[in-house]
């Protein structure tokens, strides 16, 4: 434990400036390659319906999407707090996909262990989801 | 750069093993402290949802018990700290009794909050504050017996989130209102420093495990990134100093104080300070050289003007609870002190926030009784109100004496160890200096005492209800009797605290 420190100290992570700069760029290649697929597919289907659609406007059409709201009015609207509510309580069950994908990907080696770990935690948030519905957080009424 | 991105390696086939393989009987032993408080709060919350309120606050203790009893094996028969959870947090031995100080602090404030959400007609509020207390106990106890600097972070926002709502929990209160999103804000805004501190760490260390950080030579550290080192530990102290509301990033505490519901605040008061105090002392003495190091002095001089600033500015106050917050602070600074005077320190303020706990819980509640609106809080109304109400007046005089640090009673002690630690640890200066501004605290906290037995009785801005209630004058008489009974005969629980402290591993050998 003692030369801990200094096995650290020669990590390439931290001497990561004494690398030549075209070395260095090497491991970006795959985030660039990415990008440029993003912003090529994008333009090209923002493009494409323009050049495919046979265009009718109405009002409705033109129109900004907001949702289905109106979009032109006072910026100071009231909205009903039970938007947010479900928003929020969207996200919250949403995130825990997130901490399955791991578990997921280890599932055998983890085994019996990785069940009952996940198990736990599913079960922590169920009680979570009993608890809104039984105190009526996604009525809408 | 042949060497892959560390976090792209999966765990590999033997790590994976050793992590089924200390998944055993007494893995889960050594969690079930932490593991029943958090099973209690998820009971207590199904309990709300199915509408048996009433019965949430015998659950609540219930619980409490069973994970304090869980954890005094370890504590009677004193028995060396050992690390658990894959090396994340510690147990037995000192942790055992961290744990236990710190459920006390949600156990003694259960039958106040009962009685007051009573007297408010909120008991339909009862099974989210005792669920809240349950899982911010659970934070508490993480964040004080983390190893893991991440563990530390995760433990502290468990405890805050929950006090942010616990502190808005009267949701038709403007008061309550301000109080919690303040907290909530600016409580957001310090994670953030703490987090960044946390992130230097690892870049200096390449590990947040504590126990790996202590076996390397801090002074290598520092000789190595020398930009670094001290913002990084200055960052994690703003955070901890936050939670501790110590002098320049006090300015939460006062309206947090005034507008949580009054025996909330004594929980609010006690635990999380309890638990930051623990954590930060712990960090702060692993991380530094050693005791006379310059961010060790600079923590000793913010706690020489919480000292000041506290009791100069609680002198002003007339509303009991802002009174109470400012004095706060000023406790804070001693428990700083202590934390800045290296280990010798760290185990004064630990016995000083253990007495504090008491002192704060049974103020706290004890106030509530009296408070049916605003004005009641004002204690220049209280006039004459120590010889109408002999009990009031007399538990009253009890916990002022104690918090103004008056020899028969535990604050004296507390802040003996403190000082006595201090000059030890060479902040001679500071520790005369801290003895002088609790001479300023005398001051407000006897002229309270002065209104109450000394000033004649103004019937028509009293409070109505003198009279105690039976079933929270009994726990606040205890209070008031441990506090007597620690400060007449402290030895038994200090040599204890020794003893633990003795067998606390590298923690008593920093």
């Amino acid at each position: 434990m003692k030369n801990y420190f200094e096995q650290y100290l020669q990590n390439p992570c931290l001497n990561y400036n004494l690398a030549p700069f075209s070395k260095r760029m090497q491991e970006y290649y795959g985030a660039f390659i990415m990008i440029a697929i993003g912003l090529g597919l994008a333009l090209i289907l923002s493009n494409l319906q323009n050049i495919l659609i046979r265009k009718r406007f109405t009002e409705r059409k033109v129109m900004p999407y907001e949702s289905g709201m109106d979009p032109v009015g006072t910026a100071r609207d009231r909205f009903s707090i039970k938007f947010y509510l479900i928003a929020m309580l969207f996200i919250l069950f949403d995130i825990e996909i997130i901490f399955m994908y791991p578990w997921a990907v280890q599932y055998k080696q983890l085994g019996i262990f990785g069940f009952i770990e996940m198990f736990s935690f599913v079960l922590i948030l169920f009680v979570g989801y009993i608890y809104v519905v039984k105190k009526g957080g996604l009525d809408w009424n | 750069m042949q060497n892959q991105n560390p976090i792209l390696i999966s765990l590999s086939e033997l790590k994976i093993k050793k992590i089924i393989m200390e998944f055993n009987s007494q893995f889960i032993l050594d969690t079930l402290p932490a593991l029943s408080l958090l099973g209690f709060g998820l009971i207590v919350m199904l309990l709300d949802a199915f509408k048996n309120e009433k019965i949430t606050s015998v659950v609540t203790i219930l619980g409490i018990l069973i994970s304090m009893l869980l954890a005094v094996p370890g504590v009677v028969i004193p028995e060396e700290i050992r690390l658990t959870f894959y090396n994340q947090i510690y147990t037995g031995g000192l942790a055992g009794l961290i744990h236990i100080l710190l459920c006390l602090s949600g156990l003694l404030s259960v039958p106040f909050i009962t009685d007051y959400l009573q007297k408010n007609n909120q008991t339909h509020l009862q099974g989210e504050i005792f669920s809240l207390i349950l899982f911010s106990s659970v934070g508490m106890n993480l964040l004080a017996t983390a190893n893991d600097l991440m563990m530390t972070f995760i433990g502290l926002e468990i405890m805050s989130v929950s006090l942010y709502i616990l502190a808005g929990s009267f949701k038709k209160d403007l008061r309550s209102n301000e109080a919690s999103l303040k907290y909530f804000l600016l409580g957001a805004f310090a994670s953030a420093f703490l987090l960044l501190g946390i992130s230097m760490v690892y870049g200096m260390t390449g590990t947040t495990m504590l126990d790996r950080i202590t076996t390397i030579d801090p002074n290598l550290i520092k000789d190595k990134f020398p930009v670094l080192f001290y913002p990084a530990i200055a960052l994690i102290a703003i955070g901890f100093l936050f939670k501790l509301s110590a002098f320049p990033f006090h300015v939460w505490t006062p309206d947090v104080y005034t507008g949580a519901p009054t025996p909330l605040v004594g929980f609010m008061a006690t635990g999380s300070k309890m638990a930051s105090v623990i954590a930060f002392g712990f960090i702060l003495n692993s991380l530094l050289p050693q005791s006379g190091d310059k961010l060790s002095q600079v923590i000793a001089i913010l706690a020489l003007l919480s000292m000041i600033y506290g009791n100069i500015v609680a002198a002003q106050q007339q509303n009991i609870k802002r009174l109470l917050a400012y004095s706060s602070i000023s406790h804070t600074g001693y428990m700083l002190l202590g934390v800045a005077g290296g280990p010798e320190g760290y185990k004064a303020a630990i016995f000083y926030m253990l007495i504090y706990t008491f002192m704060t819980i049974a103020a706290f509640a004890l106030i509530s009784s009296i408070e049916n609106k605003e004005e009641d809080l004002n204690y220049q109304n209280w006039s004459g109100l120590g010889v109408k109400n002999i009990a009031f007046g007399l538990i009253m005089s009890i916990l002022m004496f104690s918090l103004a640090g008056f020899p028969p009673f535990a604050g004296f002690i507390g802040k003996y160890f403190v000082f006595l630690s201090a000059v030890k640890g060479g902040f001679v200066v500071h520790a005369v200096i801290g003895i002088l501004t609790s001479v300023v605290g005398a001051y407000y906290y006897l002229k309270v005492l002065v209104t109450m037995f000394f000033e004649k009785p103004k019937d028509n801005i009293q409070p109505k209800t003198l009279k105690i209630r039976k079933n929270i004058l009994i726990p606040i008489m205890v209070l008031a009797l441990i506090i007597v009974i620690i400060g007449i005969i402290p030895a038994p629980i200090s040599s204890y605290l020794d003893i633990l402290y003795g067998k606390a591993g590298f923690l008593a050998k920093l």
